[in-house]
Formats: C-alpha cells, structure tokens, sequence
C-alpha cells in the first residue's frame, strides 16, 4: 500500500503538469501568459478538487483564461459565467452561458444543474450574509454534486504584516487576471464552515493554499525585495495559517458525508 | 531554400508588426514549396510546434525579476545564444533578420555559411544613430551594418538607415494579406473608432487618444471607441493590467468614459471583422517604421487617422483613405492641442468613411502592399542574398 501523501503527491503533480501543458499553448499574449503563470497555484488546486469528484458538468463562476481551458481540457461539459472587467479570448467568450456584473450571473440558479460548481473569490464579494450566497452557489449544484468555494483569506502573511502599518486594502483585486471583484467581507476558514452549516451544507474539505508564485516573474525587482518575497512564500508553503486562500468543498449534509 | 527566420518574440505571445509580417511571410514562402524555420521564444516550456509548412521552434525566455529589474536587454542576448545554436544545428541557406534577432549576425554568417537579409524595422526616436554610439554600442548594431541585404520599410525609412549608418539602404515593406483582411461586415451605426495598438506602449499614443475621445464624444455622443489592442509587453512596460482602466478613468471624463469598451487584444480572426465595422482606425504613434495596424484597416475598407509622419506619413498620403495628424515629439502625445487636432481628424475621418466609394478606395490603396506582392519581392531578396552569400564563399575558397 502506498502511503496517502505519496498519492496525493502525485496526483497534484499529475494536476500541475496538466495545467502547465494547457497554459504552454494557451494563445495568450505573454503578459497575459506571465500573470496567469504566476496565479497557477490557485487553479492547480481548483483544478485538483474538481476532477477527484469525476463530475460530467461543471459550472465556473468567474473563471480566467486558464482555469477555463483546463476544465475544457479535461473533458467536462463546462459551463462559463463569465464576470465583467476580465478580457477573455472569443472562444471562451462564445462558450459562456452568462456574463455580465456579479448581480446578473447570479440572479437566477442554473437551467442545467451541474456535479460542480466552482466559485473562485465570489463568496467574499457578495454583500450578503455568506451562507445565503452559499445557499445562492449550491442551488445550482446537481443532488450530489459539490460546491467549491474559494476565499482570500484575512490572515495570509501579506495582510497581517500590512495591519502592523494600518489599515488593509480588502478591494485590493487578488490578481489582474481574475476579475476584479470588490471584497465586501473577510471569510476565515471556520467563518465559512459556519456558514455551511447554516446553508445546509457540510464542508467536506478545507484546504489552504497559496493562489500565487513567489514572484510576477515580468516584475522588475531588487536583490532585496525579490529576496523577501521568496522568504515570504517559503514562510506559507511552511505555515498554513498564513497562507492566501481557503478552499472548501461542500456537499449538501443531508446528501453525502 | 532552407529560410530562417529568428525573432525573440512571435504569435500568440507577442502579435504586433513584426510578429505578423514574419507569419505572413513565412506561411506565402511555406506555400512556394521553402523550408520555413521560425525560431523564437516562450515564456513557458521550450517546444516545436507547426503552423501549416512552417516550423515554429520556440526557446526558453530568460524571465526573471532580477533581469528585468537589473538588465531587461540581457534577454535579447540570451534568445540570440538560444537562437544561434537552433542555427548551427539547422545550418538554414539563408536567414531573415531584424532588429533585436542576433547582433552577432556578422560572426554567424562566417561560422555558418549563412548569408541573411536584416529588415530594420524601427526608425525615429526608435532608430539609434550609429555615429553617435560609444564602441560596445556600435558593435551591437553590427548586425544591420554588415548585412548581405539590408531593407528598411518604407522609402523614407531606408534613407534614415542610410544617414545614421552610412550605408546602402533598399524597401520591402510589411505584407497584408488581402484574402484575410477584406470589408467582411456592414459598417456599424453609430460609427465606432478602432484602437488596436498596444494600450501601454507610450509612443503608441493611447493617451492622446483617450484625451482626444473626449471632445469626439462631446461633439458625437453616439460614438463609441473600441480598445482592442494588447496590455503591454514584458521588458517594455512593466505597468499592470489594472493599469489600463486606471488610464481610463484618469484622462477620459465620465460621460465619455460609457462609450470606451475596453475589449482586449482577442484573436486575428476577429480582427477583419473589427475593422470592417468600424468607422475609423486610429494609430496616432511616433517612433513608427511602418504602422500595419493602418494596411489592414485599409484593406477591410476603413479609413484610417495617423500621425502625418515616419512610416505612416508615408502610408495614409490620400485623403481618400484617412486623415493625418502632425505629431514629432514625445510632447506632442501629452499635449491638448494636439488632443484637439486629433479629435477633428477623427471626427472628419468618421464622414469619410460613410461616403460611398470609400471602402472600395481604401482597400485599392492597400492592394500596393498585398501579401502576393511582397512575398514576390521577399522571396527574390532572400534568392539575392543567399546568391550573393555562395559568391562570398566561393571567393573565399
């Protein structure tokens, strides 16, 4: 028998390799290529937590290029809402069921139920209470499909050393290859459980992660700064609890556990 | 012929001038039954890969903080020693060069046996003027000094080559292809005005157009300006993305600022489509060796405004096919009465391009730069060249 973390260290490296064939021949302009590059961790985790379910319909709620292509790439029946204020190639744009700003992809659940919804930095965005939006995301989830949710979270490294200098910029935009969506609240990790359970949903998995590289690698930096942004990242991949993002995976409670 | 033709940069990373005038002329020397090499860059994984005929090689960009924050230009040196050594492997009869593709040209071709063609495809404030550069500097242009065939992109282009080099100039300018870039959708109403330039590159002039879409949309409120260029390049402009909209919100007022739709560089099959519908191109650049943003728009038909010097002076000398606009200094892209002056041509060049035989004179105009017969005049060139290269060697012998 092999031991767990050997599997699942290769499947994430099976995931990884995965996304960095996709993103090799992604026809993107390099600065485009650079900062997808640099948000890879992020999918490479969507990505993960996506195909350990097999599901056969997936919904991305405001995905980029990237994670977009990938889901494509693996052969799942995607279904994009695209969020305003990301450019995005024709192809994705032509195959986008819904666009538009965040109140309009979400008026209504879905026409076709999906084994998956995937919402990447939507919870955090929506001024309502989270386990209504959770409510909201999991009406469009097919009986025992799964919601993903990721969330920025409040107590990543950058955010705590900027509290020691004032107050912190929450509508700073997590990438300029994600949409830019305004951070209305800060979502820790037991926050979002919590918001489960009221919604109806059981968080069936709670990972952190970090959603970037150490580095833009097209961003001009000293020997220092670029010294303490390796520090900095090597600090996360050691430190969970201040890590960038929280992904949870929800299943309704009622449904699977 | 086994033809080579090194560039650091090249589709889908980078599509500007350059980058299409070599896909397009290496698919129409593919197609005349040429061995075509195209050897290039990525920022990701090397790889090979085929567009049609032509072999695309693309080798590891050198992308790293420390470069860009220290030395950009080092990764021009390091895609010359990647792309040298494709070259001593693949050993072409004959390559096509531009500038930024291998400074060591001179030194290849005696290693190799490989005569080439350089194509200088930057002029003005772009152009460095050889007589005034320290020795480390002259040796870096050596490339276009000693090439076997030497071409700049317009004529007046190649004399600017032959006053800042001394040397013998001739013109082969870039290809449009008139099968792909064709009047293919009805001209909208309300007319739109076609940025597809780089949105960062501050000699492109975005800027001077956001401030002149002010006084377009005051006297036209129903217009609408389309953006649909790329964000900047790596090495050039370091700005982020969000920057764009920031430029936006900063120099267009916000009544103006509903009529923007910033729409991203997309891909090249939109573009004939783009073209064709809009009212007006606009390109108001300096710096500019050429301006194939302008043949393209033509060929779809449009009429285009841009500035009335370099290469697109050269271009748009109708007004038939567009308007142009007096622009010579960095200056001149920051200046309000400049903005104003651009509004109008703009403004004029929306009425022309309603006016009945418009599309029919914009796209003859284009006809003289057809892919057909600049690919005529490149294959011939490259024939030169590698001729001349084999008499070179046989002398030697």
């Amino acid at each position: 028998m092999q031991a767990p973390e050997a599997v699942a260290g290769r499947v994430a490296a099976r995931t990884s390799e995965r996304v960095q064939r996709v993103l090799d021949t992604l026809a993107v302009t390099d600065l485009v290529y650079h900062h997808l590059a640099f948000t890879q961790p992020l999918v490479d985790v969507l990505v993960r937590e996506t195909s350990r379910q097999n599901p056969r319909r997936v919904i991305a709620i405001g995905p980029n290029e990237l994670l977009a292509a990938v889901l494509i790439d693996l052969g799942f029946d995607v279904d994009l809402w695209l969020l305003d204020g990301l450019p995005l190639s024709d192809d994705l744009r032509s195959r986008a069921s819904r666009s538009g700003q965040l109140e309009e992809v979400l008026a209504r659940p879905a026409d076709i139920l999906a084994d998956i919804v995937l919402a990447p930095y939507v919870v955090e965005a929506w001024s309502a209470e989270p386990a209504a939006t959770l409510q909201l995301l999991a009406a469009s989830v097919a009986p025992g499909g799964k919601l993903i949710v990721a969330v920025r979270s409040p107590d990543e490294l950058k955010r705590r050393w900027r509290r020691t200098r004032g107050p912190t910029p929450d509508d700073m935009p997590p990438s300029p290859v994600w949409p830019r969506l305004q951070n209305m609240q800060r979502l820790g990790a037991a926050q979002l459980v919590s918001a489960g359970d009221r919604a109806g949903l059981a968080a069936i998995r709670v990972l952190r992660t970090t959603d970037h590289r150490a580095f833009l690698r097209t961003e001009p930096l000293s020997v220092s700064r670029w010294g303490s942004k390796t520090v900095g990242h090597v600090a996360k991949r050691l430190i969970p609890a201040i890590r960038d993002c929280t992904v949870v995976t929800y299943a309704r409670s009622n449904l699977s556990m | 012929m086994r033809i080579a033709f090194p560039y650091p940069s090249y589709w889908p990373y980078v599509r500007r001038g350059v980058e299409r005038c070599i896909h397009d002329v290496a698919g129409f020397l593919a197609e005349r039954g040429h061995d075509v090499h195209v050897i290039t860059s990525t920022p990701g994984r090397p790889r090979v890969a085929h567009e049609g005929n032509v072999k695309v090689t693309y080798v590891r960009q050198l992308s790293h903080p420390l470069v860009f924050g220290y030395r950009p230009r080092l990764r021009y040196l390091a895609f010359a020693a990647a792309a040298s050594r494709v070259l001593a492997a693949e050993r072409p009869d004959v390559a096509h060069l531009w500038n930024y593709s291998i400074p060591w040209a001179p030194v290849l071709r005696s290693w190799l046996s490989m005569p080439y063609v350089l194509q200088v495809g930057v002029r003005g404030v772009r152009l460095p003027d050889a007589r005034n550069l320290r020795p480390i500097a002259r040796l870096m242009t050596m490339d276009i000094r000693k090439a076997n065939q030497l071409v700049a992109l317009t004529a007046g282009g190649a004399r600017e080559v032959e006053v800042k080099f001394g040397v013998k100039c001739g013109v082969l300018s870039p290809p449009v292809d008139m099968r792909l870039f064709r009047d293919v959708a009805p001209r909208t109403r309300p007319p739109v005005v076609l940025f597809t330039s780089d949105l960062l590159d501050p000699l492109k002039g975005s800027r001077l157009l956001l401030r002149a879409w002010n006084e377009v949309w005051r006297q036209m409120p129903e217009a609408r300006l389309l953006l649909a260029g790329p964000y900047g390049l790596p090495g050039f402009n370091a700005l982020p993305l969000a920057h764009v909209q920031t430029m936006i919100d900063d120099l267009v007022k916000p009544g103006a600022r509903a009529a923007v739709d910033l729409r991203g560089p997309g891909s090249l099959d939109s573009l004939p489509a783009l073209y064709s519908s809009s009212a007006v191109t606009v390109l108001p650049s300096l710096g500019e060796a050429f301006g194939m943003v302008l043949t393209e728009s033509l060929a779809c038909g449009t009429p285009v405004v841009a500035t009335a010097g370099e290469g697109p002076g050269e271009i748009v000398s109708s007004p038939d096919v567009g308007r142009t606009v007096d622009l010579t200094s960095a200056a001149d892209l920051e200046s309000d009465e400049r903005a104003l002056q651009l509004a109008d041509a703009i403004l004029s060049a929306i009425e022309l391009a309603y006016a009945p035989q418009t599309t029919r004179l914009c796209r003859e105009w284009a006809d003289r730069w057809s892919l057909d017969r600049i690919g005529a005049q490149e294959e011939t060139l490259l024939y030169e060249a590698a001729s001349a290269g084999l008499s070179l060697e046989n002398a030697s012998a």
